[in-house]
């Protein structure tokens, strides 16, 4: 297992030179390699497709505009690198067009399709209930607290490498995210009472 | 106060990042509090209600479009353009009270044409602008010197520190600057100032450790010689 990790991290490393000296292909096999990651990071963020394919390309086109720069020995791999710089690409785009969303009222999902088989209508109504009361509280969060939340909730992050990623203390995402809970927990109030149903596998 | 802590506690046990003795400690205070109790049941079934909205499929992005948007976008050299909507608000506040000041100049100028005549306002006019014009440099080549200096190895970790205040300082003097100069028909000067615009704009909104930018800022710096452009005109 530790030979495969370090023949990735050798082919990596060849691919990332490759692409520093120009090489398309090199540079395509990069971003297949990553356009999911980073994509879906942005999508949580965002929750638009279309606004997550635009912080997607400029990700993609901020790292290969830096790439010459990019340092092999500051210890920071290519793929936390490149995630670094979709979260700030991510929060900027949210900053650049808060106005924008807020008049055209973005965050409407009116339909939402599921990610497993069930085609009960309960289960797709429930999920949209759900759905939209995460959309009000993630709205009324700032940038930063926003990408937290979706850091810790929705890519599973420890938050001593939310720490990393945001260039903040550990202490910092913890209040953040103390914060943001106690915002959800607001949003949810009477939910549960009101919509007894268990939130089992369906 | 005591409670308060649980309930912190009570989001880190379920995010699992309480070591054991912690988590002991915090099921010994559930056993003994009501409240906590209650609350750490709420907060499990809201964290489950953020795991059930995952189920919510996310969808592909048109991923030829995104690459062909990125393969383009590489081939051209990175644009820096000026934003306006990207400008803090102080900069339109700024932006305005020149506006009023320059107003105020051209009424009182008609008010009382007699000032106009003898060539003494102009001239300390002119004074006073190279005296501001020299002294924004010897303010701004500390701050790009370290800019101009930094290399992607040193141990600063990719973050500059420096003062907030100064930089908008800077930012509003070259700002008020520039537009001053526009009508004296120096596009040397004008062409600098714009330059030392946009890279403190660069400055300003610069996040501690983003590299790629740090090394943007570094490359402006260099590859438009302004060091070099600012000491010539100390000079002149």
């Amino acid at each position: 297992m530790i030979e495969q990790i370090r023949v990735f991290e050798m082919n990596e490393e060849a691919l990332i030179r490759q692409a520093q000296d120009g090489d398309k292909e090199a540079l395509k096999m990069l971003f297949e390699d990553n356009k999911k990651k980073i994509f879906y990071l942005a999508y949580q963020y965002v929750h638009n497709a279309d606004d997550a394919e635009d912080i997607l390309q400029e990700t993609f086109t901020k790292a290969f505009h830096g790439l010459p720069k990019y340092d092999f020995q500051n210890g920071t791999g290519f793929s936390p690198w490149l995630y670094r710089i979709g979260i700030n690409c991510s929060i900027d785009y949210l900053r650049r067009n808060k106005r924008a969303r807020e008049t055209r009222g973005i965050d409407d999902f009116p339909n939402i399709p599921s990610n497993s088989q069930n085609s009960d209508p309960e289960y797709s109504s429930r999920l949209k209930e759900i759905r939209e009361k995460i959309d009000e509280f993630l709205k009324k969060l700032t940038e930063r607290q926003r990408m937290i939340f979706i850091l810790k909730h929705y890519q599973e992050l420890s938050t001593k490498e939310i720490a990393e990623y945001m260039n903040c203390s550990e202490g910092s995402v913890k209040k953040q995210l103390f914060r943001a809970v106690k915002a959800i927990k607001k949003q949810f109030k009477g939910f549960f009472t009101e919509n007894s149903y268990e939130m089992q596998e369906i | 106060m005591r409670c308060k802590k649980f309930k912190e506690k009570i989001i880190l046990n379920l995010y699992g990042e309480l070591s054991e003795e912690e988590k002991s400690g915090l099921e010994r205070h559930l056993k003994e509090c009501a409240e906590c109790s209650r609350d750490f049941e709420y907060t499990k079934k809201v964290f489950q209600a953020v795991e059930y909205s995952k189920k919510e499929k996310t969808p592909e992005a048109n991923w030829e479009r995104a690459w062909k948007g990125i393969s383009s976008a590489v081939e051209e050299k990175p644009k820096r353009q000026l934003n306006l909507l990207l400008l803090p608000r102080w900069a339109y506040a700024a932006a305005a009270m020149a506006f009023v000041f320059a107003l105020g100049i051209i009424i009182g100028s008609l008010w009382f044409p007699t000032l106009k005549k003898g060539p003494l306002p102009q001239k300390a006019s002119l004074i006073s602008m190279d005296q501001s014009l020299q002294e924004h440099f010897e303010s701004l080549k500390p701050v790009l010197t370290e800019y101009a200096n930094y290399s992607p190895s040193d141990e600063r970790n990719g973050i500059i520190t420096i003062d907030e205040e100064i930089l908008e300082g800077l930012l509003l003097q070259n700002y008020l600057l520039k537009t001053a100069i526009s009508s004296q028909k120096n596009p040397a000067l004008q062409e600098l100032l714009e330059d030392v615009d946009l890279i403190l704009r660069e400055v300003t909104n610069l996040r501690n450790g983003d590299r790629p930018t740090l090394s943007l800022i570094k490359d402006t710096i260099n590859q438009r010689d302004i060091l070099f452009k600012i000491e010539i005109f100390q000079k002149i």
